[in-house]
């Protein structure tokens, strides 16, 4: 189900094809799907997997990786849709359904506010902007992809590798923490909610959330 | 993770094949299910919560003879992943899942060293985050209890 399907199963004795003997311990790949099935409720299920995709995809698929029903999967989806946790795009005659980016950017700003002032915040901007200013003139490269590209990164397990993620992960996190910023300032103006109206929002506040 | 039923198929198509950019999100609640999994937890946090990129767990206790130990945790928007146990007596061991020339994209990179060649096919075959997390703590709880590495990297526990 849930497994990866590129690649043989190595290390895997598949026992599916014979009944188990009920005495017979899991394998830790049954064992925890056992857990986590008896320890959540399927609206859980349903939502920790989507924060978790960013291709889009189908609901049978969702349901699937959710080990929920496909009708589950579509009644919780459309909540979350309307609570704008996810966002749908008709392909065909499917839907299909990914994490919303307002939802991937407030999730975000929520727990970076949270942990760091704005003026942290805005310190961690300028040093990671440095820091991609720094790739680009070491390797000679405009951005990760081309940096891929010209020096043929193919081990992630190797130096360059490790470069590479760490550069594309730098740009994100970059984007999110300046909507990070944007939001608290609109936050800590007071006219989101329409109070402190005589507030300009334009000074140094220190806590926002 | 892309087409229906077929994980990682096309993906790649315009973009870098390579482990992909840190998901703080994912990071978050792979920290979260380990605190509610693992009393030996000292300490769980993200290396910088404006630039993260690792997830680093402090454990109170170690494998064998080693009182410390540590899991860095890194995991990628597409379902990328690599957990490294480290403890205080130098020894380490890996499971990770990304492409990685001549080996599975499942891997284990064994103790004492997790070296980055040769790996071992990976006895984690789910892949979904909760589900992940959850071996990898079964799998660190099954070594701690028998105080030992063997058998770290299989599915099934012997009798």
């Amino acid at each position: 189900m849930d497994r990866d399907g590129e690649e043989p199963r190595g290390a895997l004795p598949d026992g599916g094809a014979e009944r188990r003997d009920e005495s017979e311990p899991l394998d830790v790949n049954e064992a925890v799907e056992a857990d986590w099935v008896a320890e959540t409720t399927p609206f859980e299920r349903i939502y920790d997997v989507v924060r978790g995709t960013y291709e889009p995809q189908s609901a049978d698929r969702i349901a699937d990786r959710a080990r929920v029903s496909p009708t589950t999967a579509r009644k919780h989806l459309r909540t979350l849709v309307d609570a704008g946790e996810v966002s749908t795009r008709q392909d065909g005659q499917a839907t299909r359904y990914r994490r919303s980016e307002t939802a991937i950017v407030t999730d975000h700003a929520q727990s970076l506010l949270a942990e760091r002032t704005p003026a942290e915040i805005a310190s961690g901007v300028a040093e990671m902007k440095g820091k991609i200013r720094e790739w680009r003139e070491e390797y000679g490269v405009d951005s990760p992809e081309e940096f891929a590209r010209e020096l043929e990164v193919s081990d992630a397990d190797s130096d360059r590798g490790a470069v590479l993620t760490e550069w594309q992960t730098t740009r994100r996190n970059l984007a999110l923490a300046e909507a990070a910023l944007a939001i608290g300032a609109a936050s800590d103006s007071g006219h989101l909610t329409g109070e402190g109206g005589d507030r300009d929002g334009d000074e140094d506040a220190s806590a926002v959330v | 993770m892309s087409g229906d039923g077929r994980p990682d198929e096309g993906e790649a198509s315009e973009r870098v094949e390579g482990f992909g950019p840190i998901d703080p999100t994912a990071l978050r609640r792979f920290r979260d299910l380990f605190l509610d999994l693992e009393p030996l937890v000292e300490t769980a946090a993200l290396d910088d919560p404006v630039n993260p990129q690792t997830l680093a767990i402090e454990l109170t206790d170690g494998v064998g003879t080693a009182t410390g130990a540590r899991l860095d945790i890194r995991w990628s928007l597409s379902g990328n992943y690599a957990v490294h146990y480290s403890d205080e007596t130098g020894r380490n061991f890996r499971f990770d899942r990304h492409p990685k020339p001549d080996a599975p994209r499942r891997h284990f990179h064994p103790p004492p060293d997790a070296s980055s060649r040769p790996v071992e096919p990976s006895c984690v075959a789910v892949t979904e985050l909760q589900l992940v997390a959850r071996a990898v703590h079964h799998r660190w709880r099954y070594a701690y209890e028998h105080g030992t590495f063997e058998e770290i990297n299989t599915a099934e526990n012997p009798p």
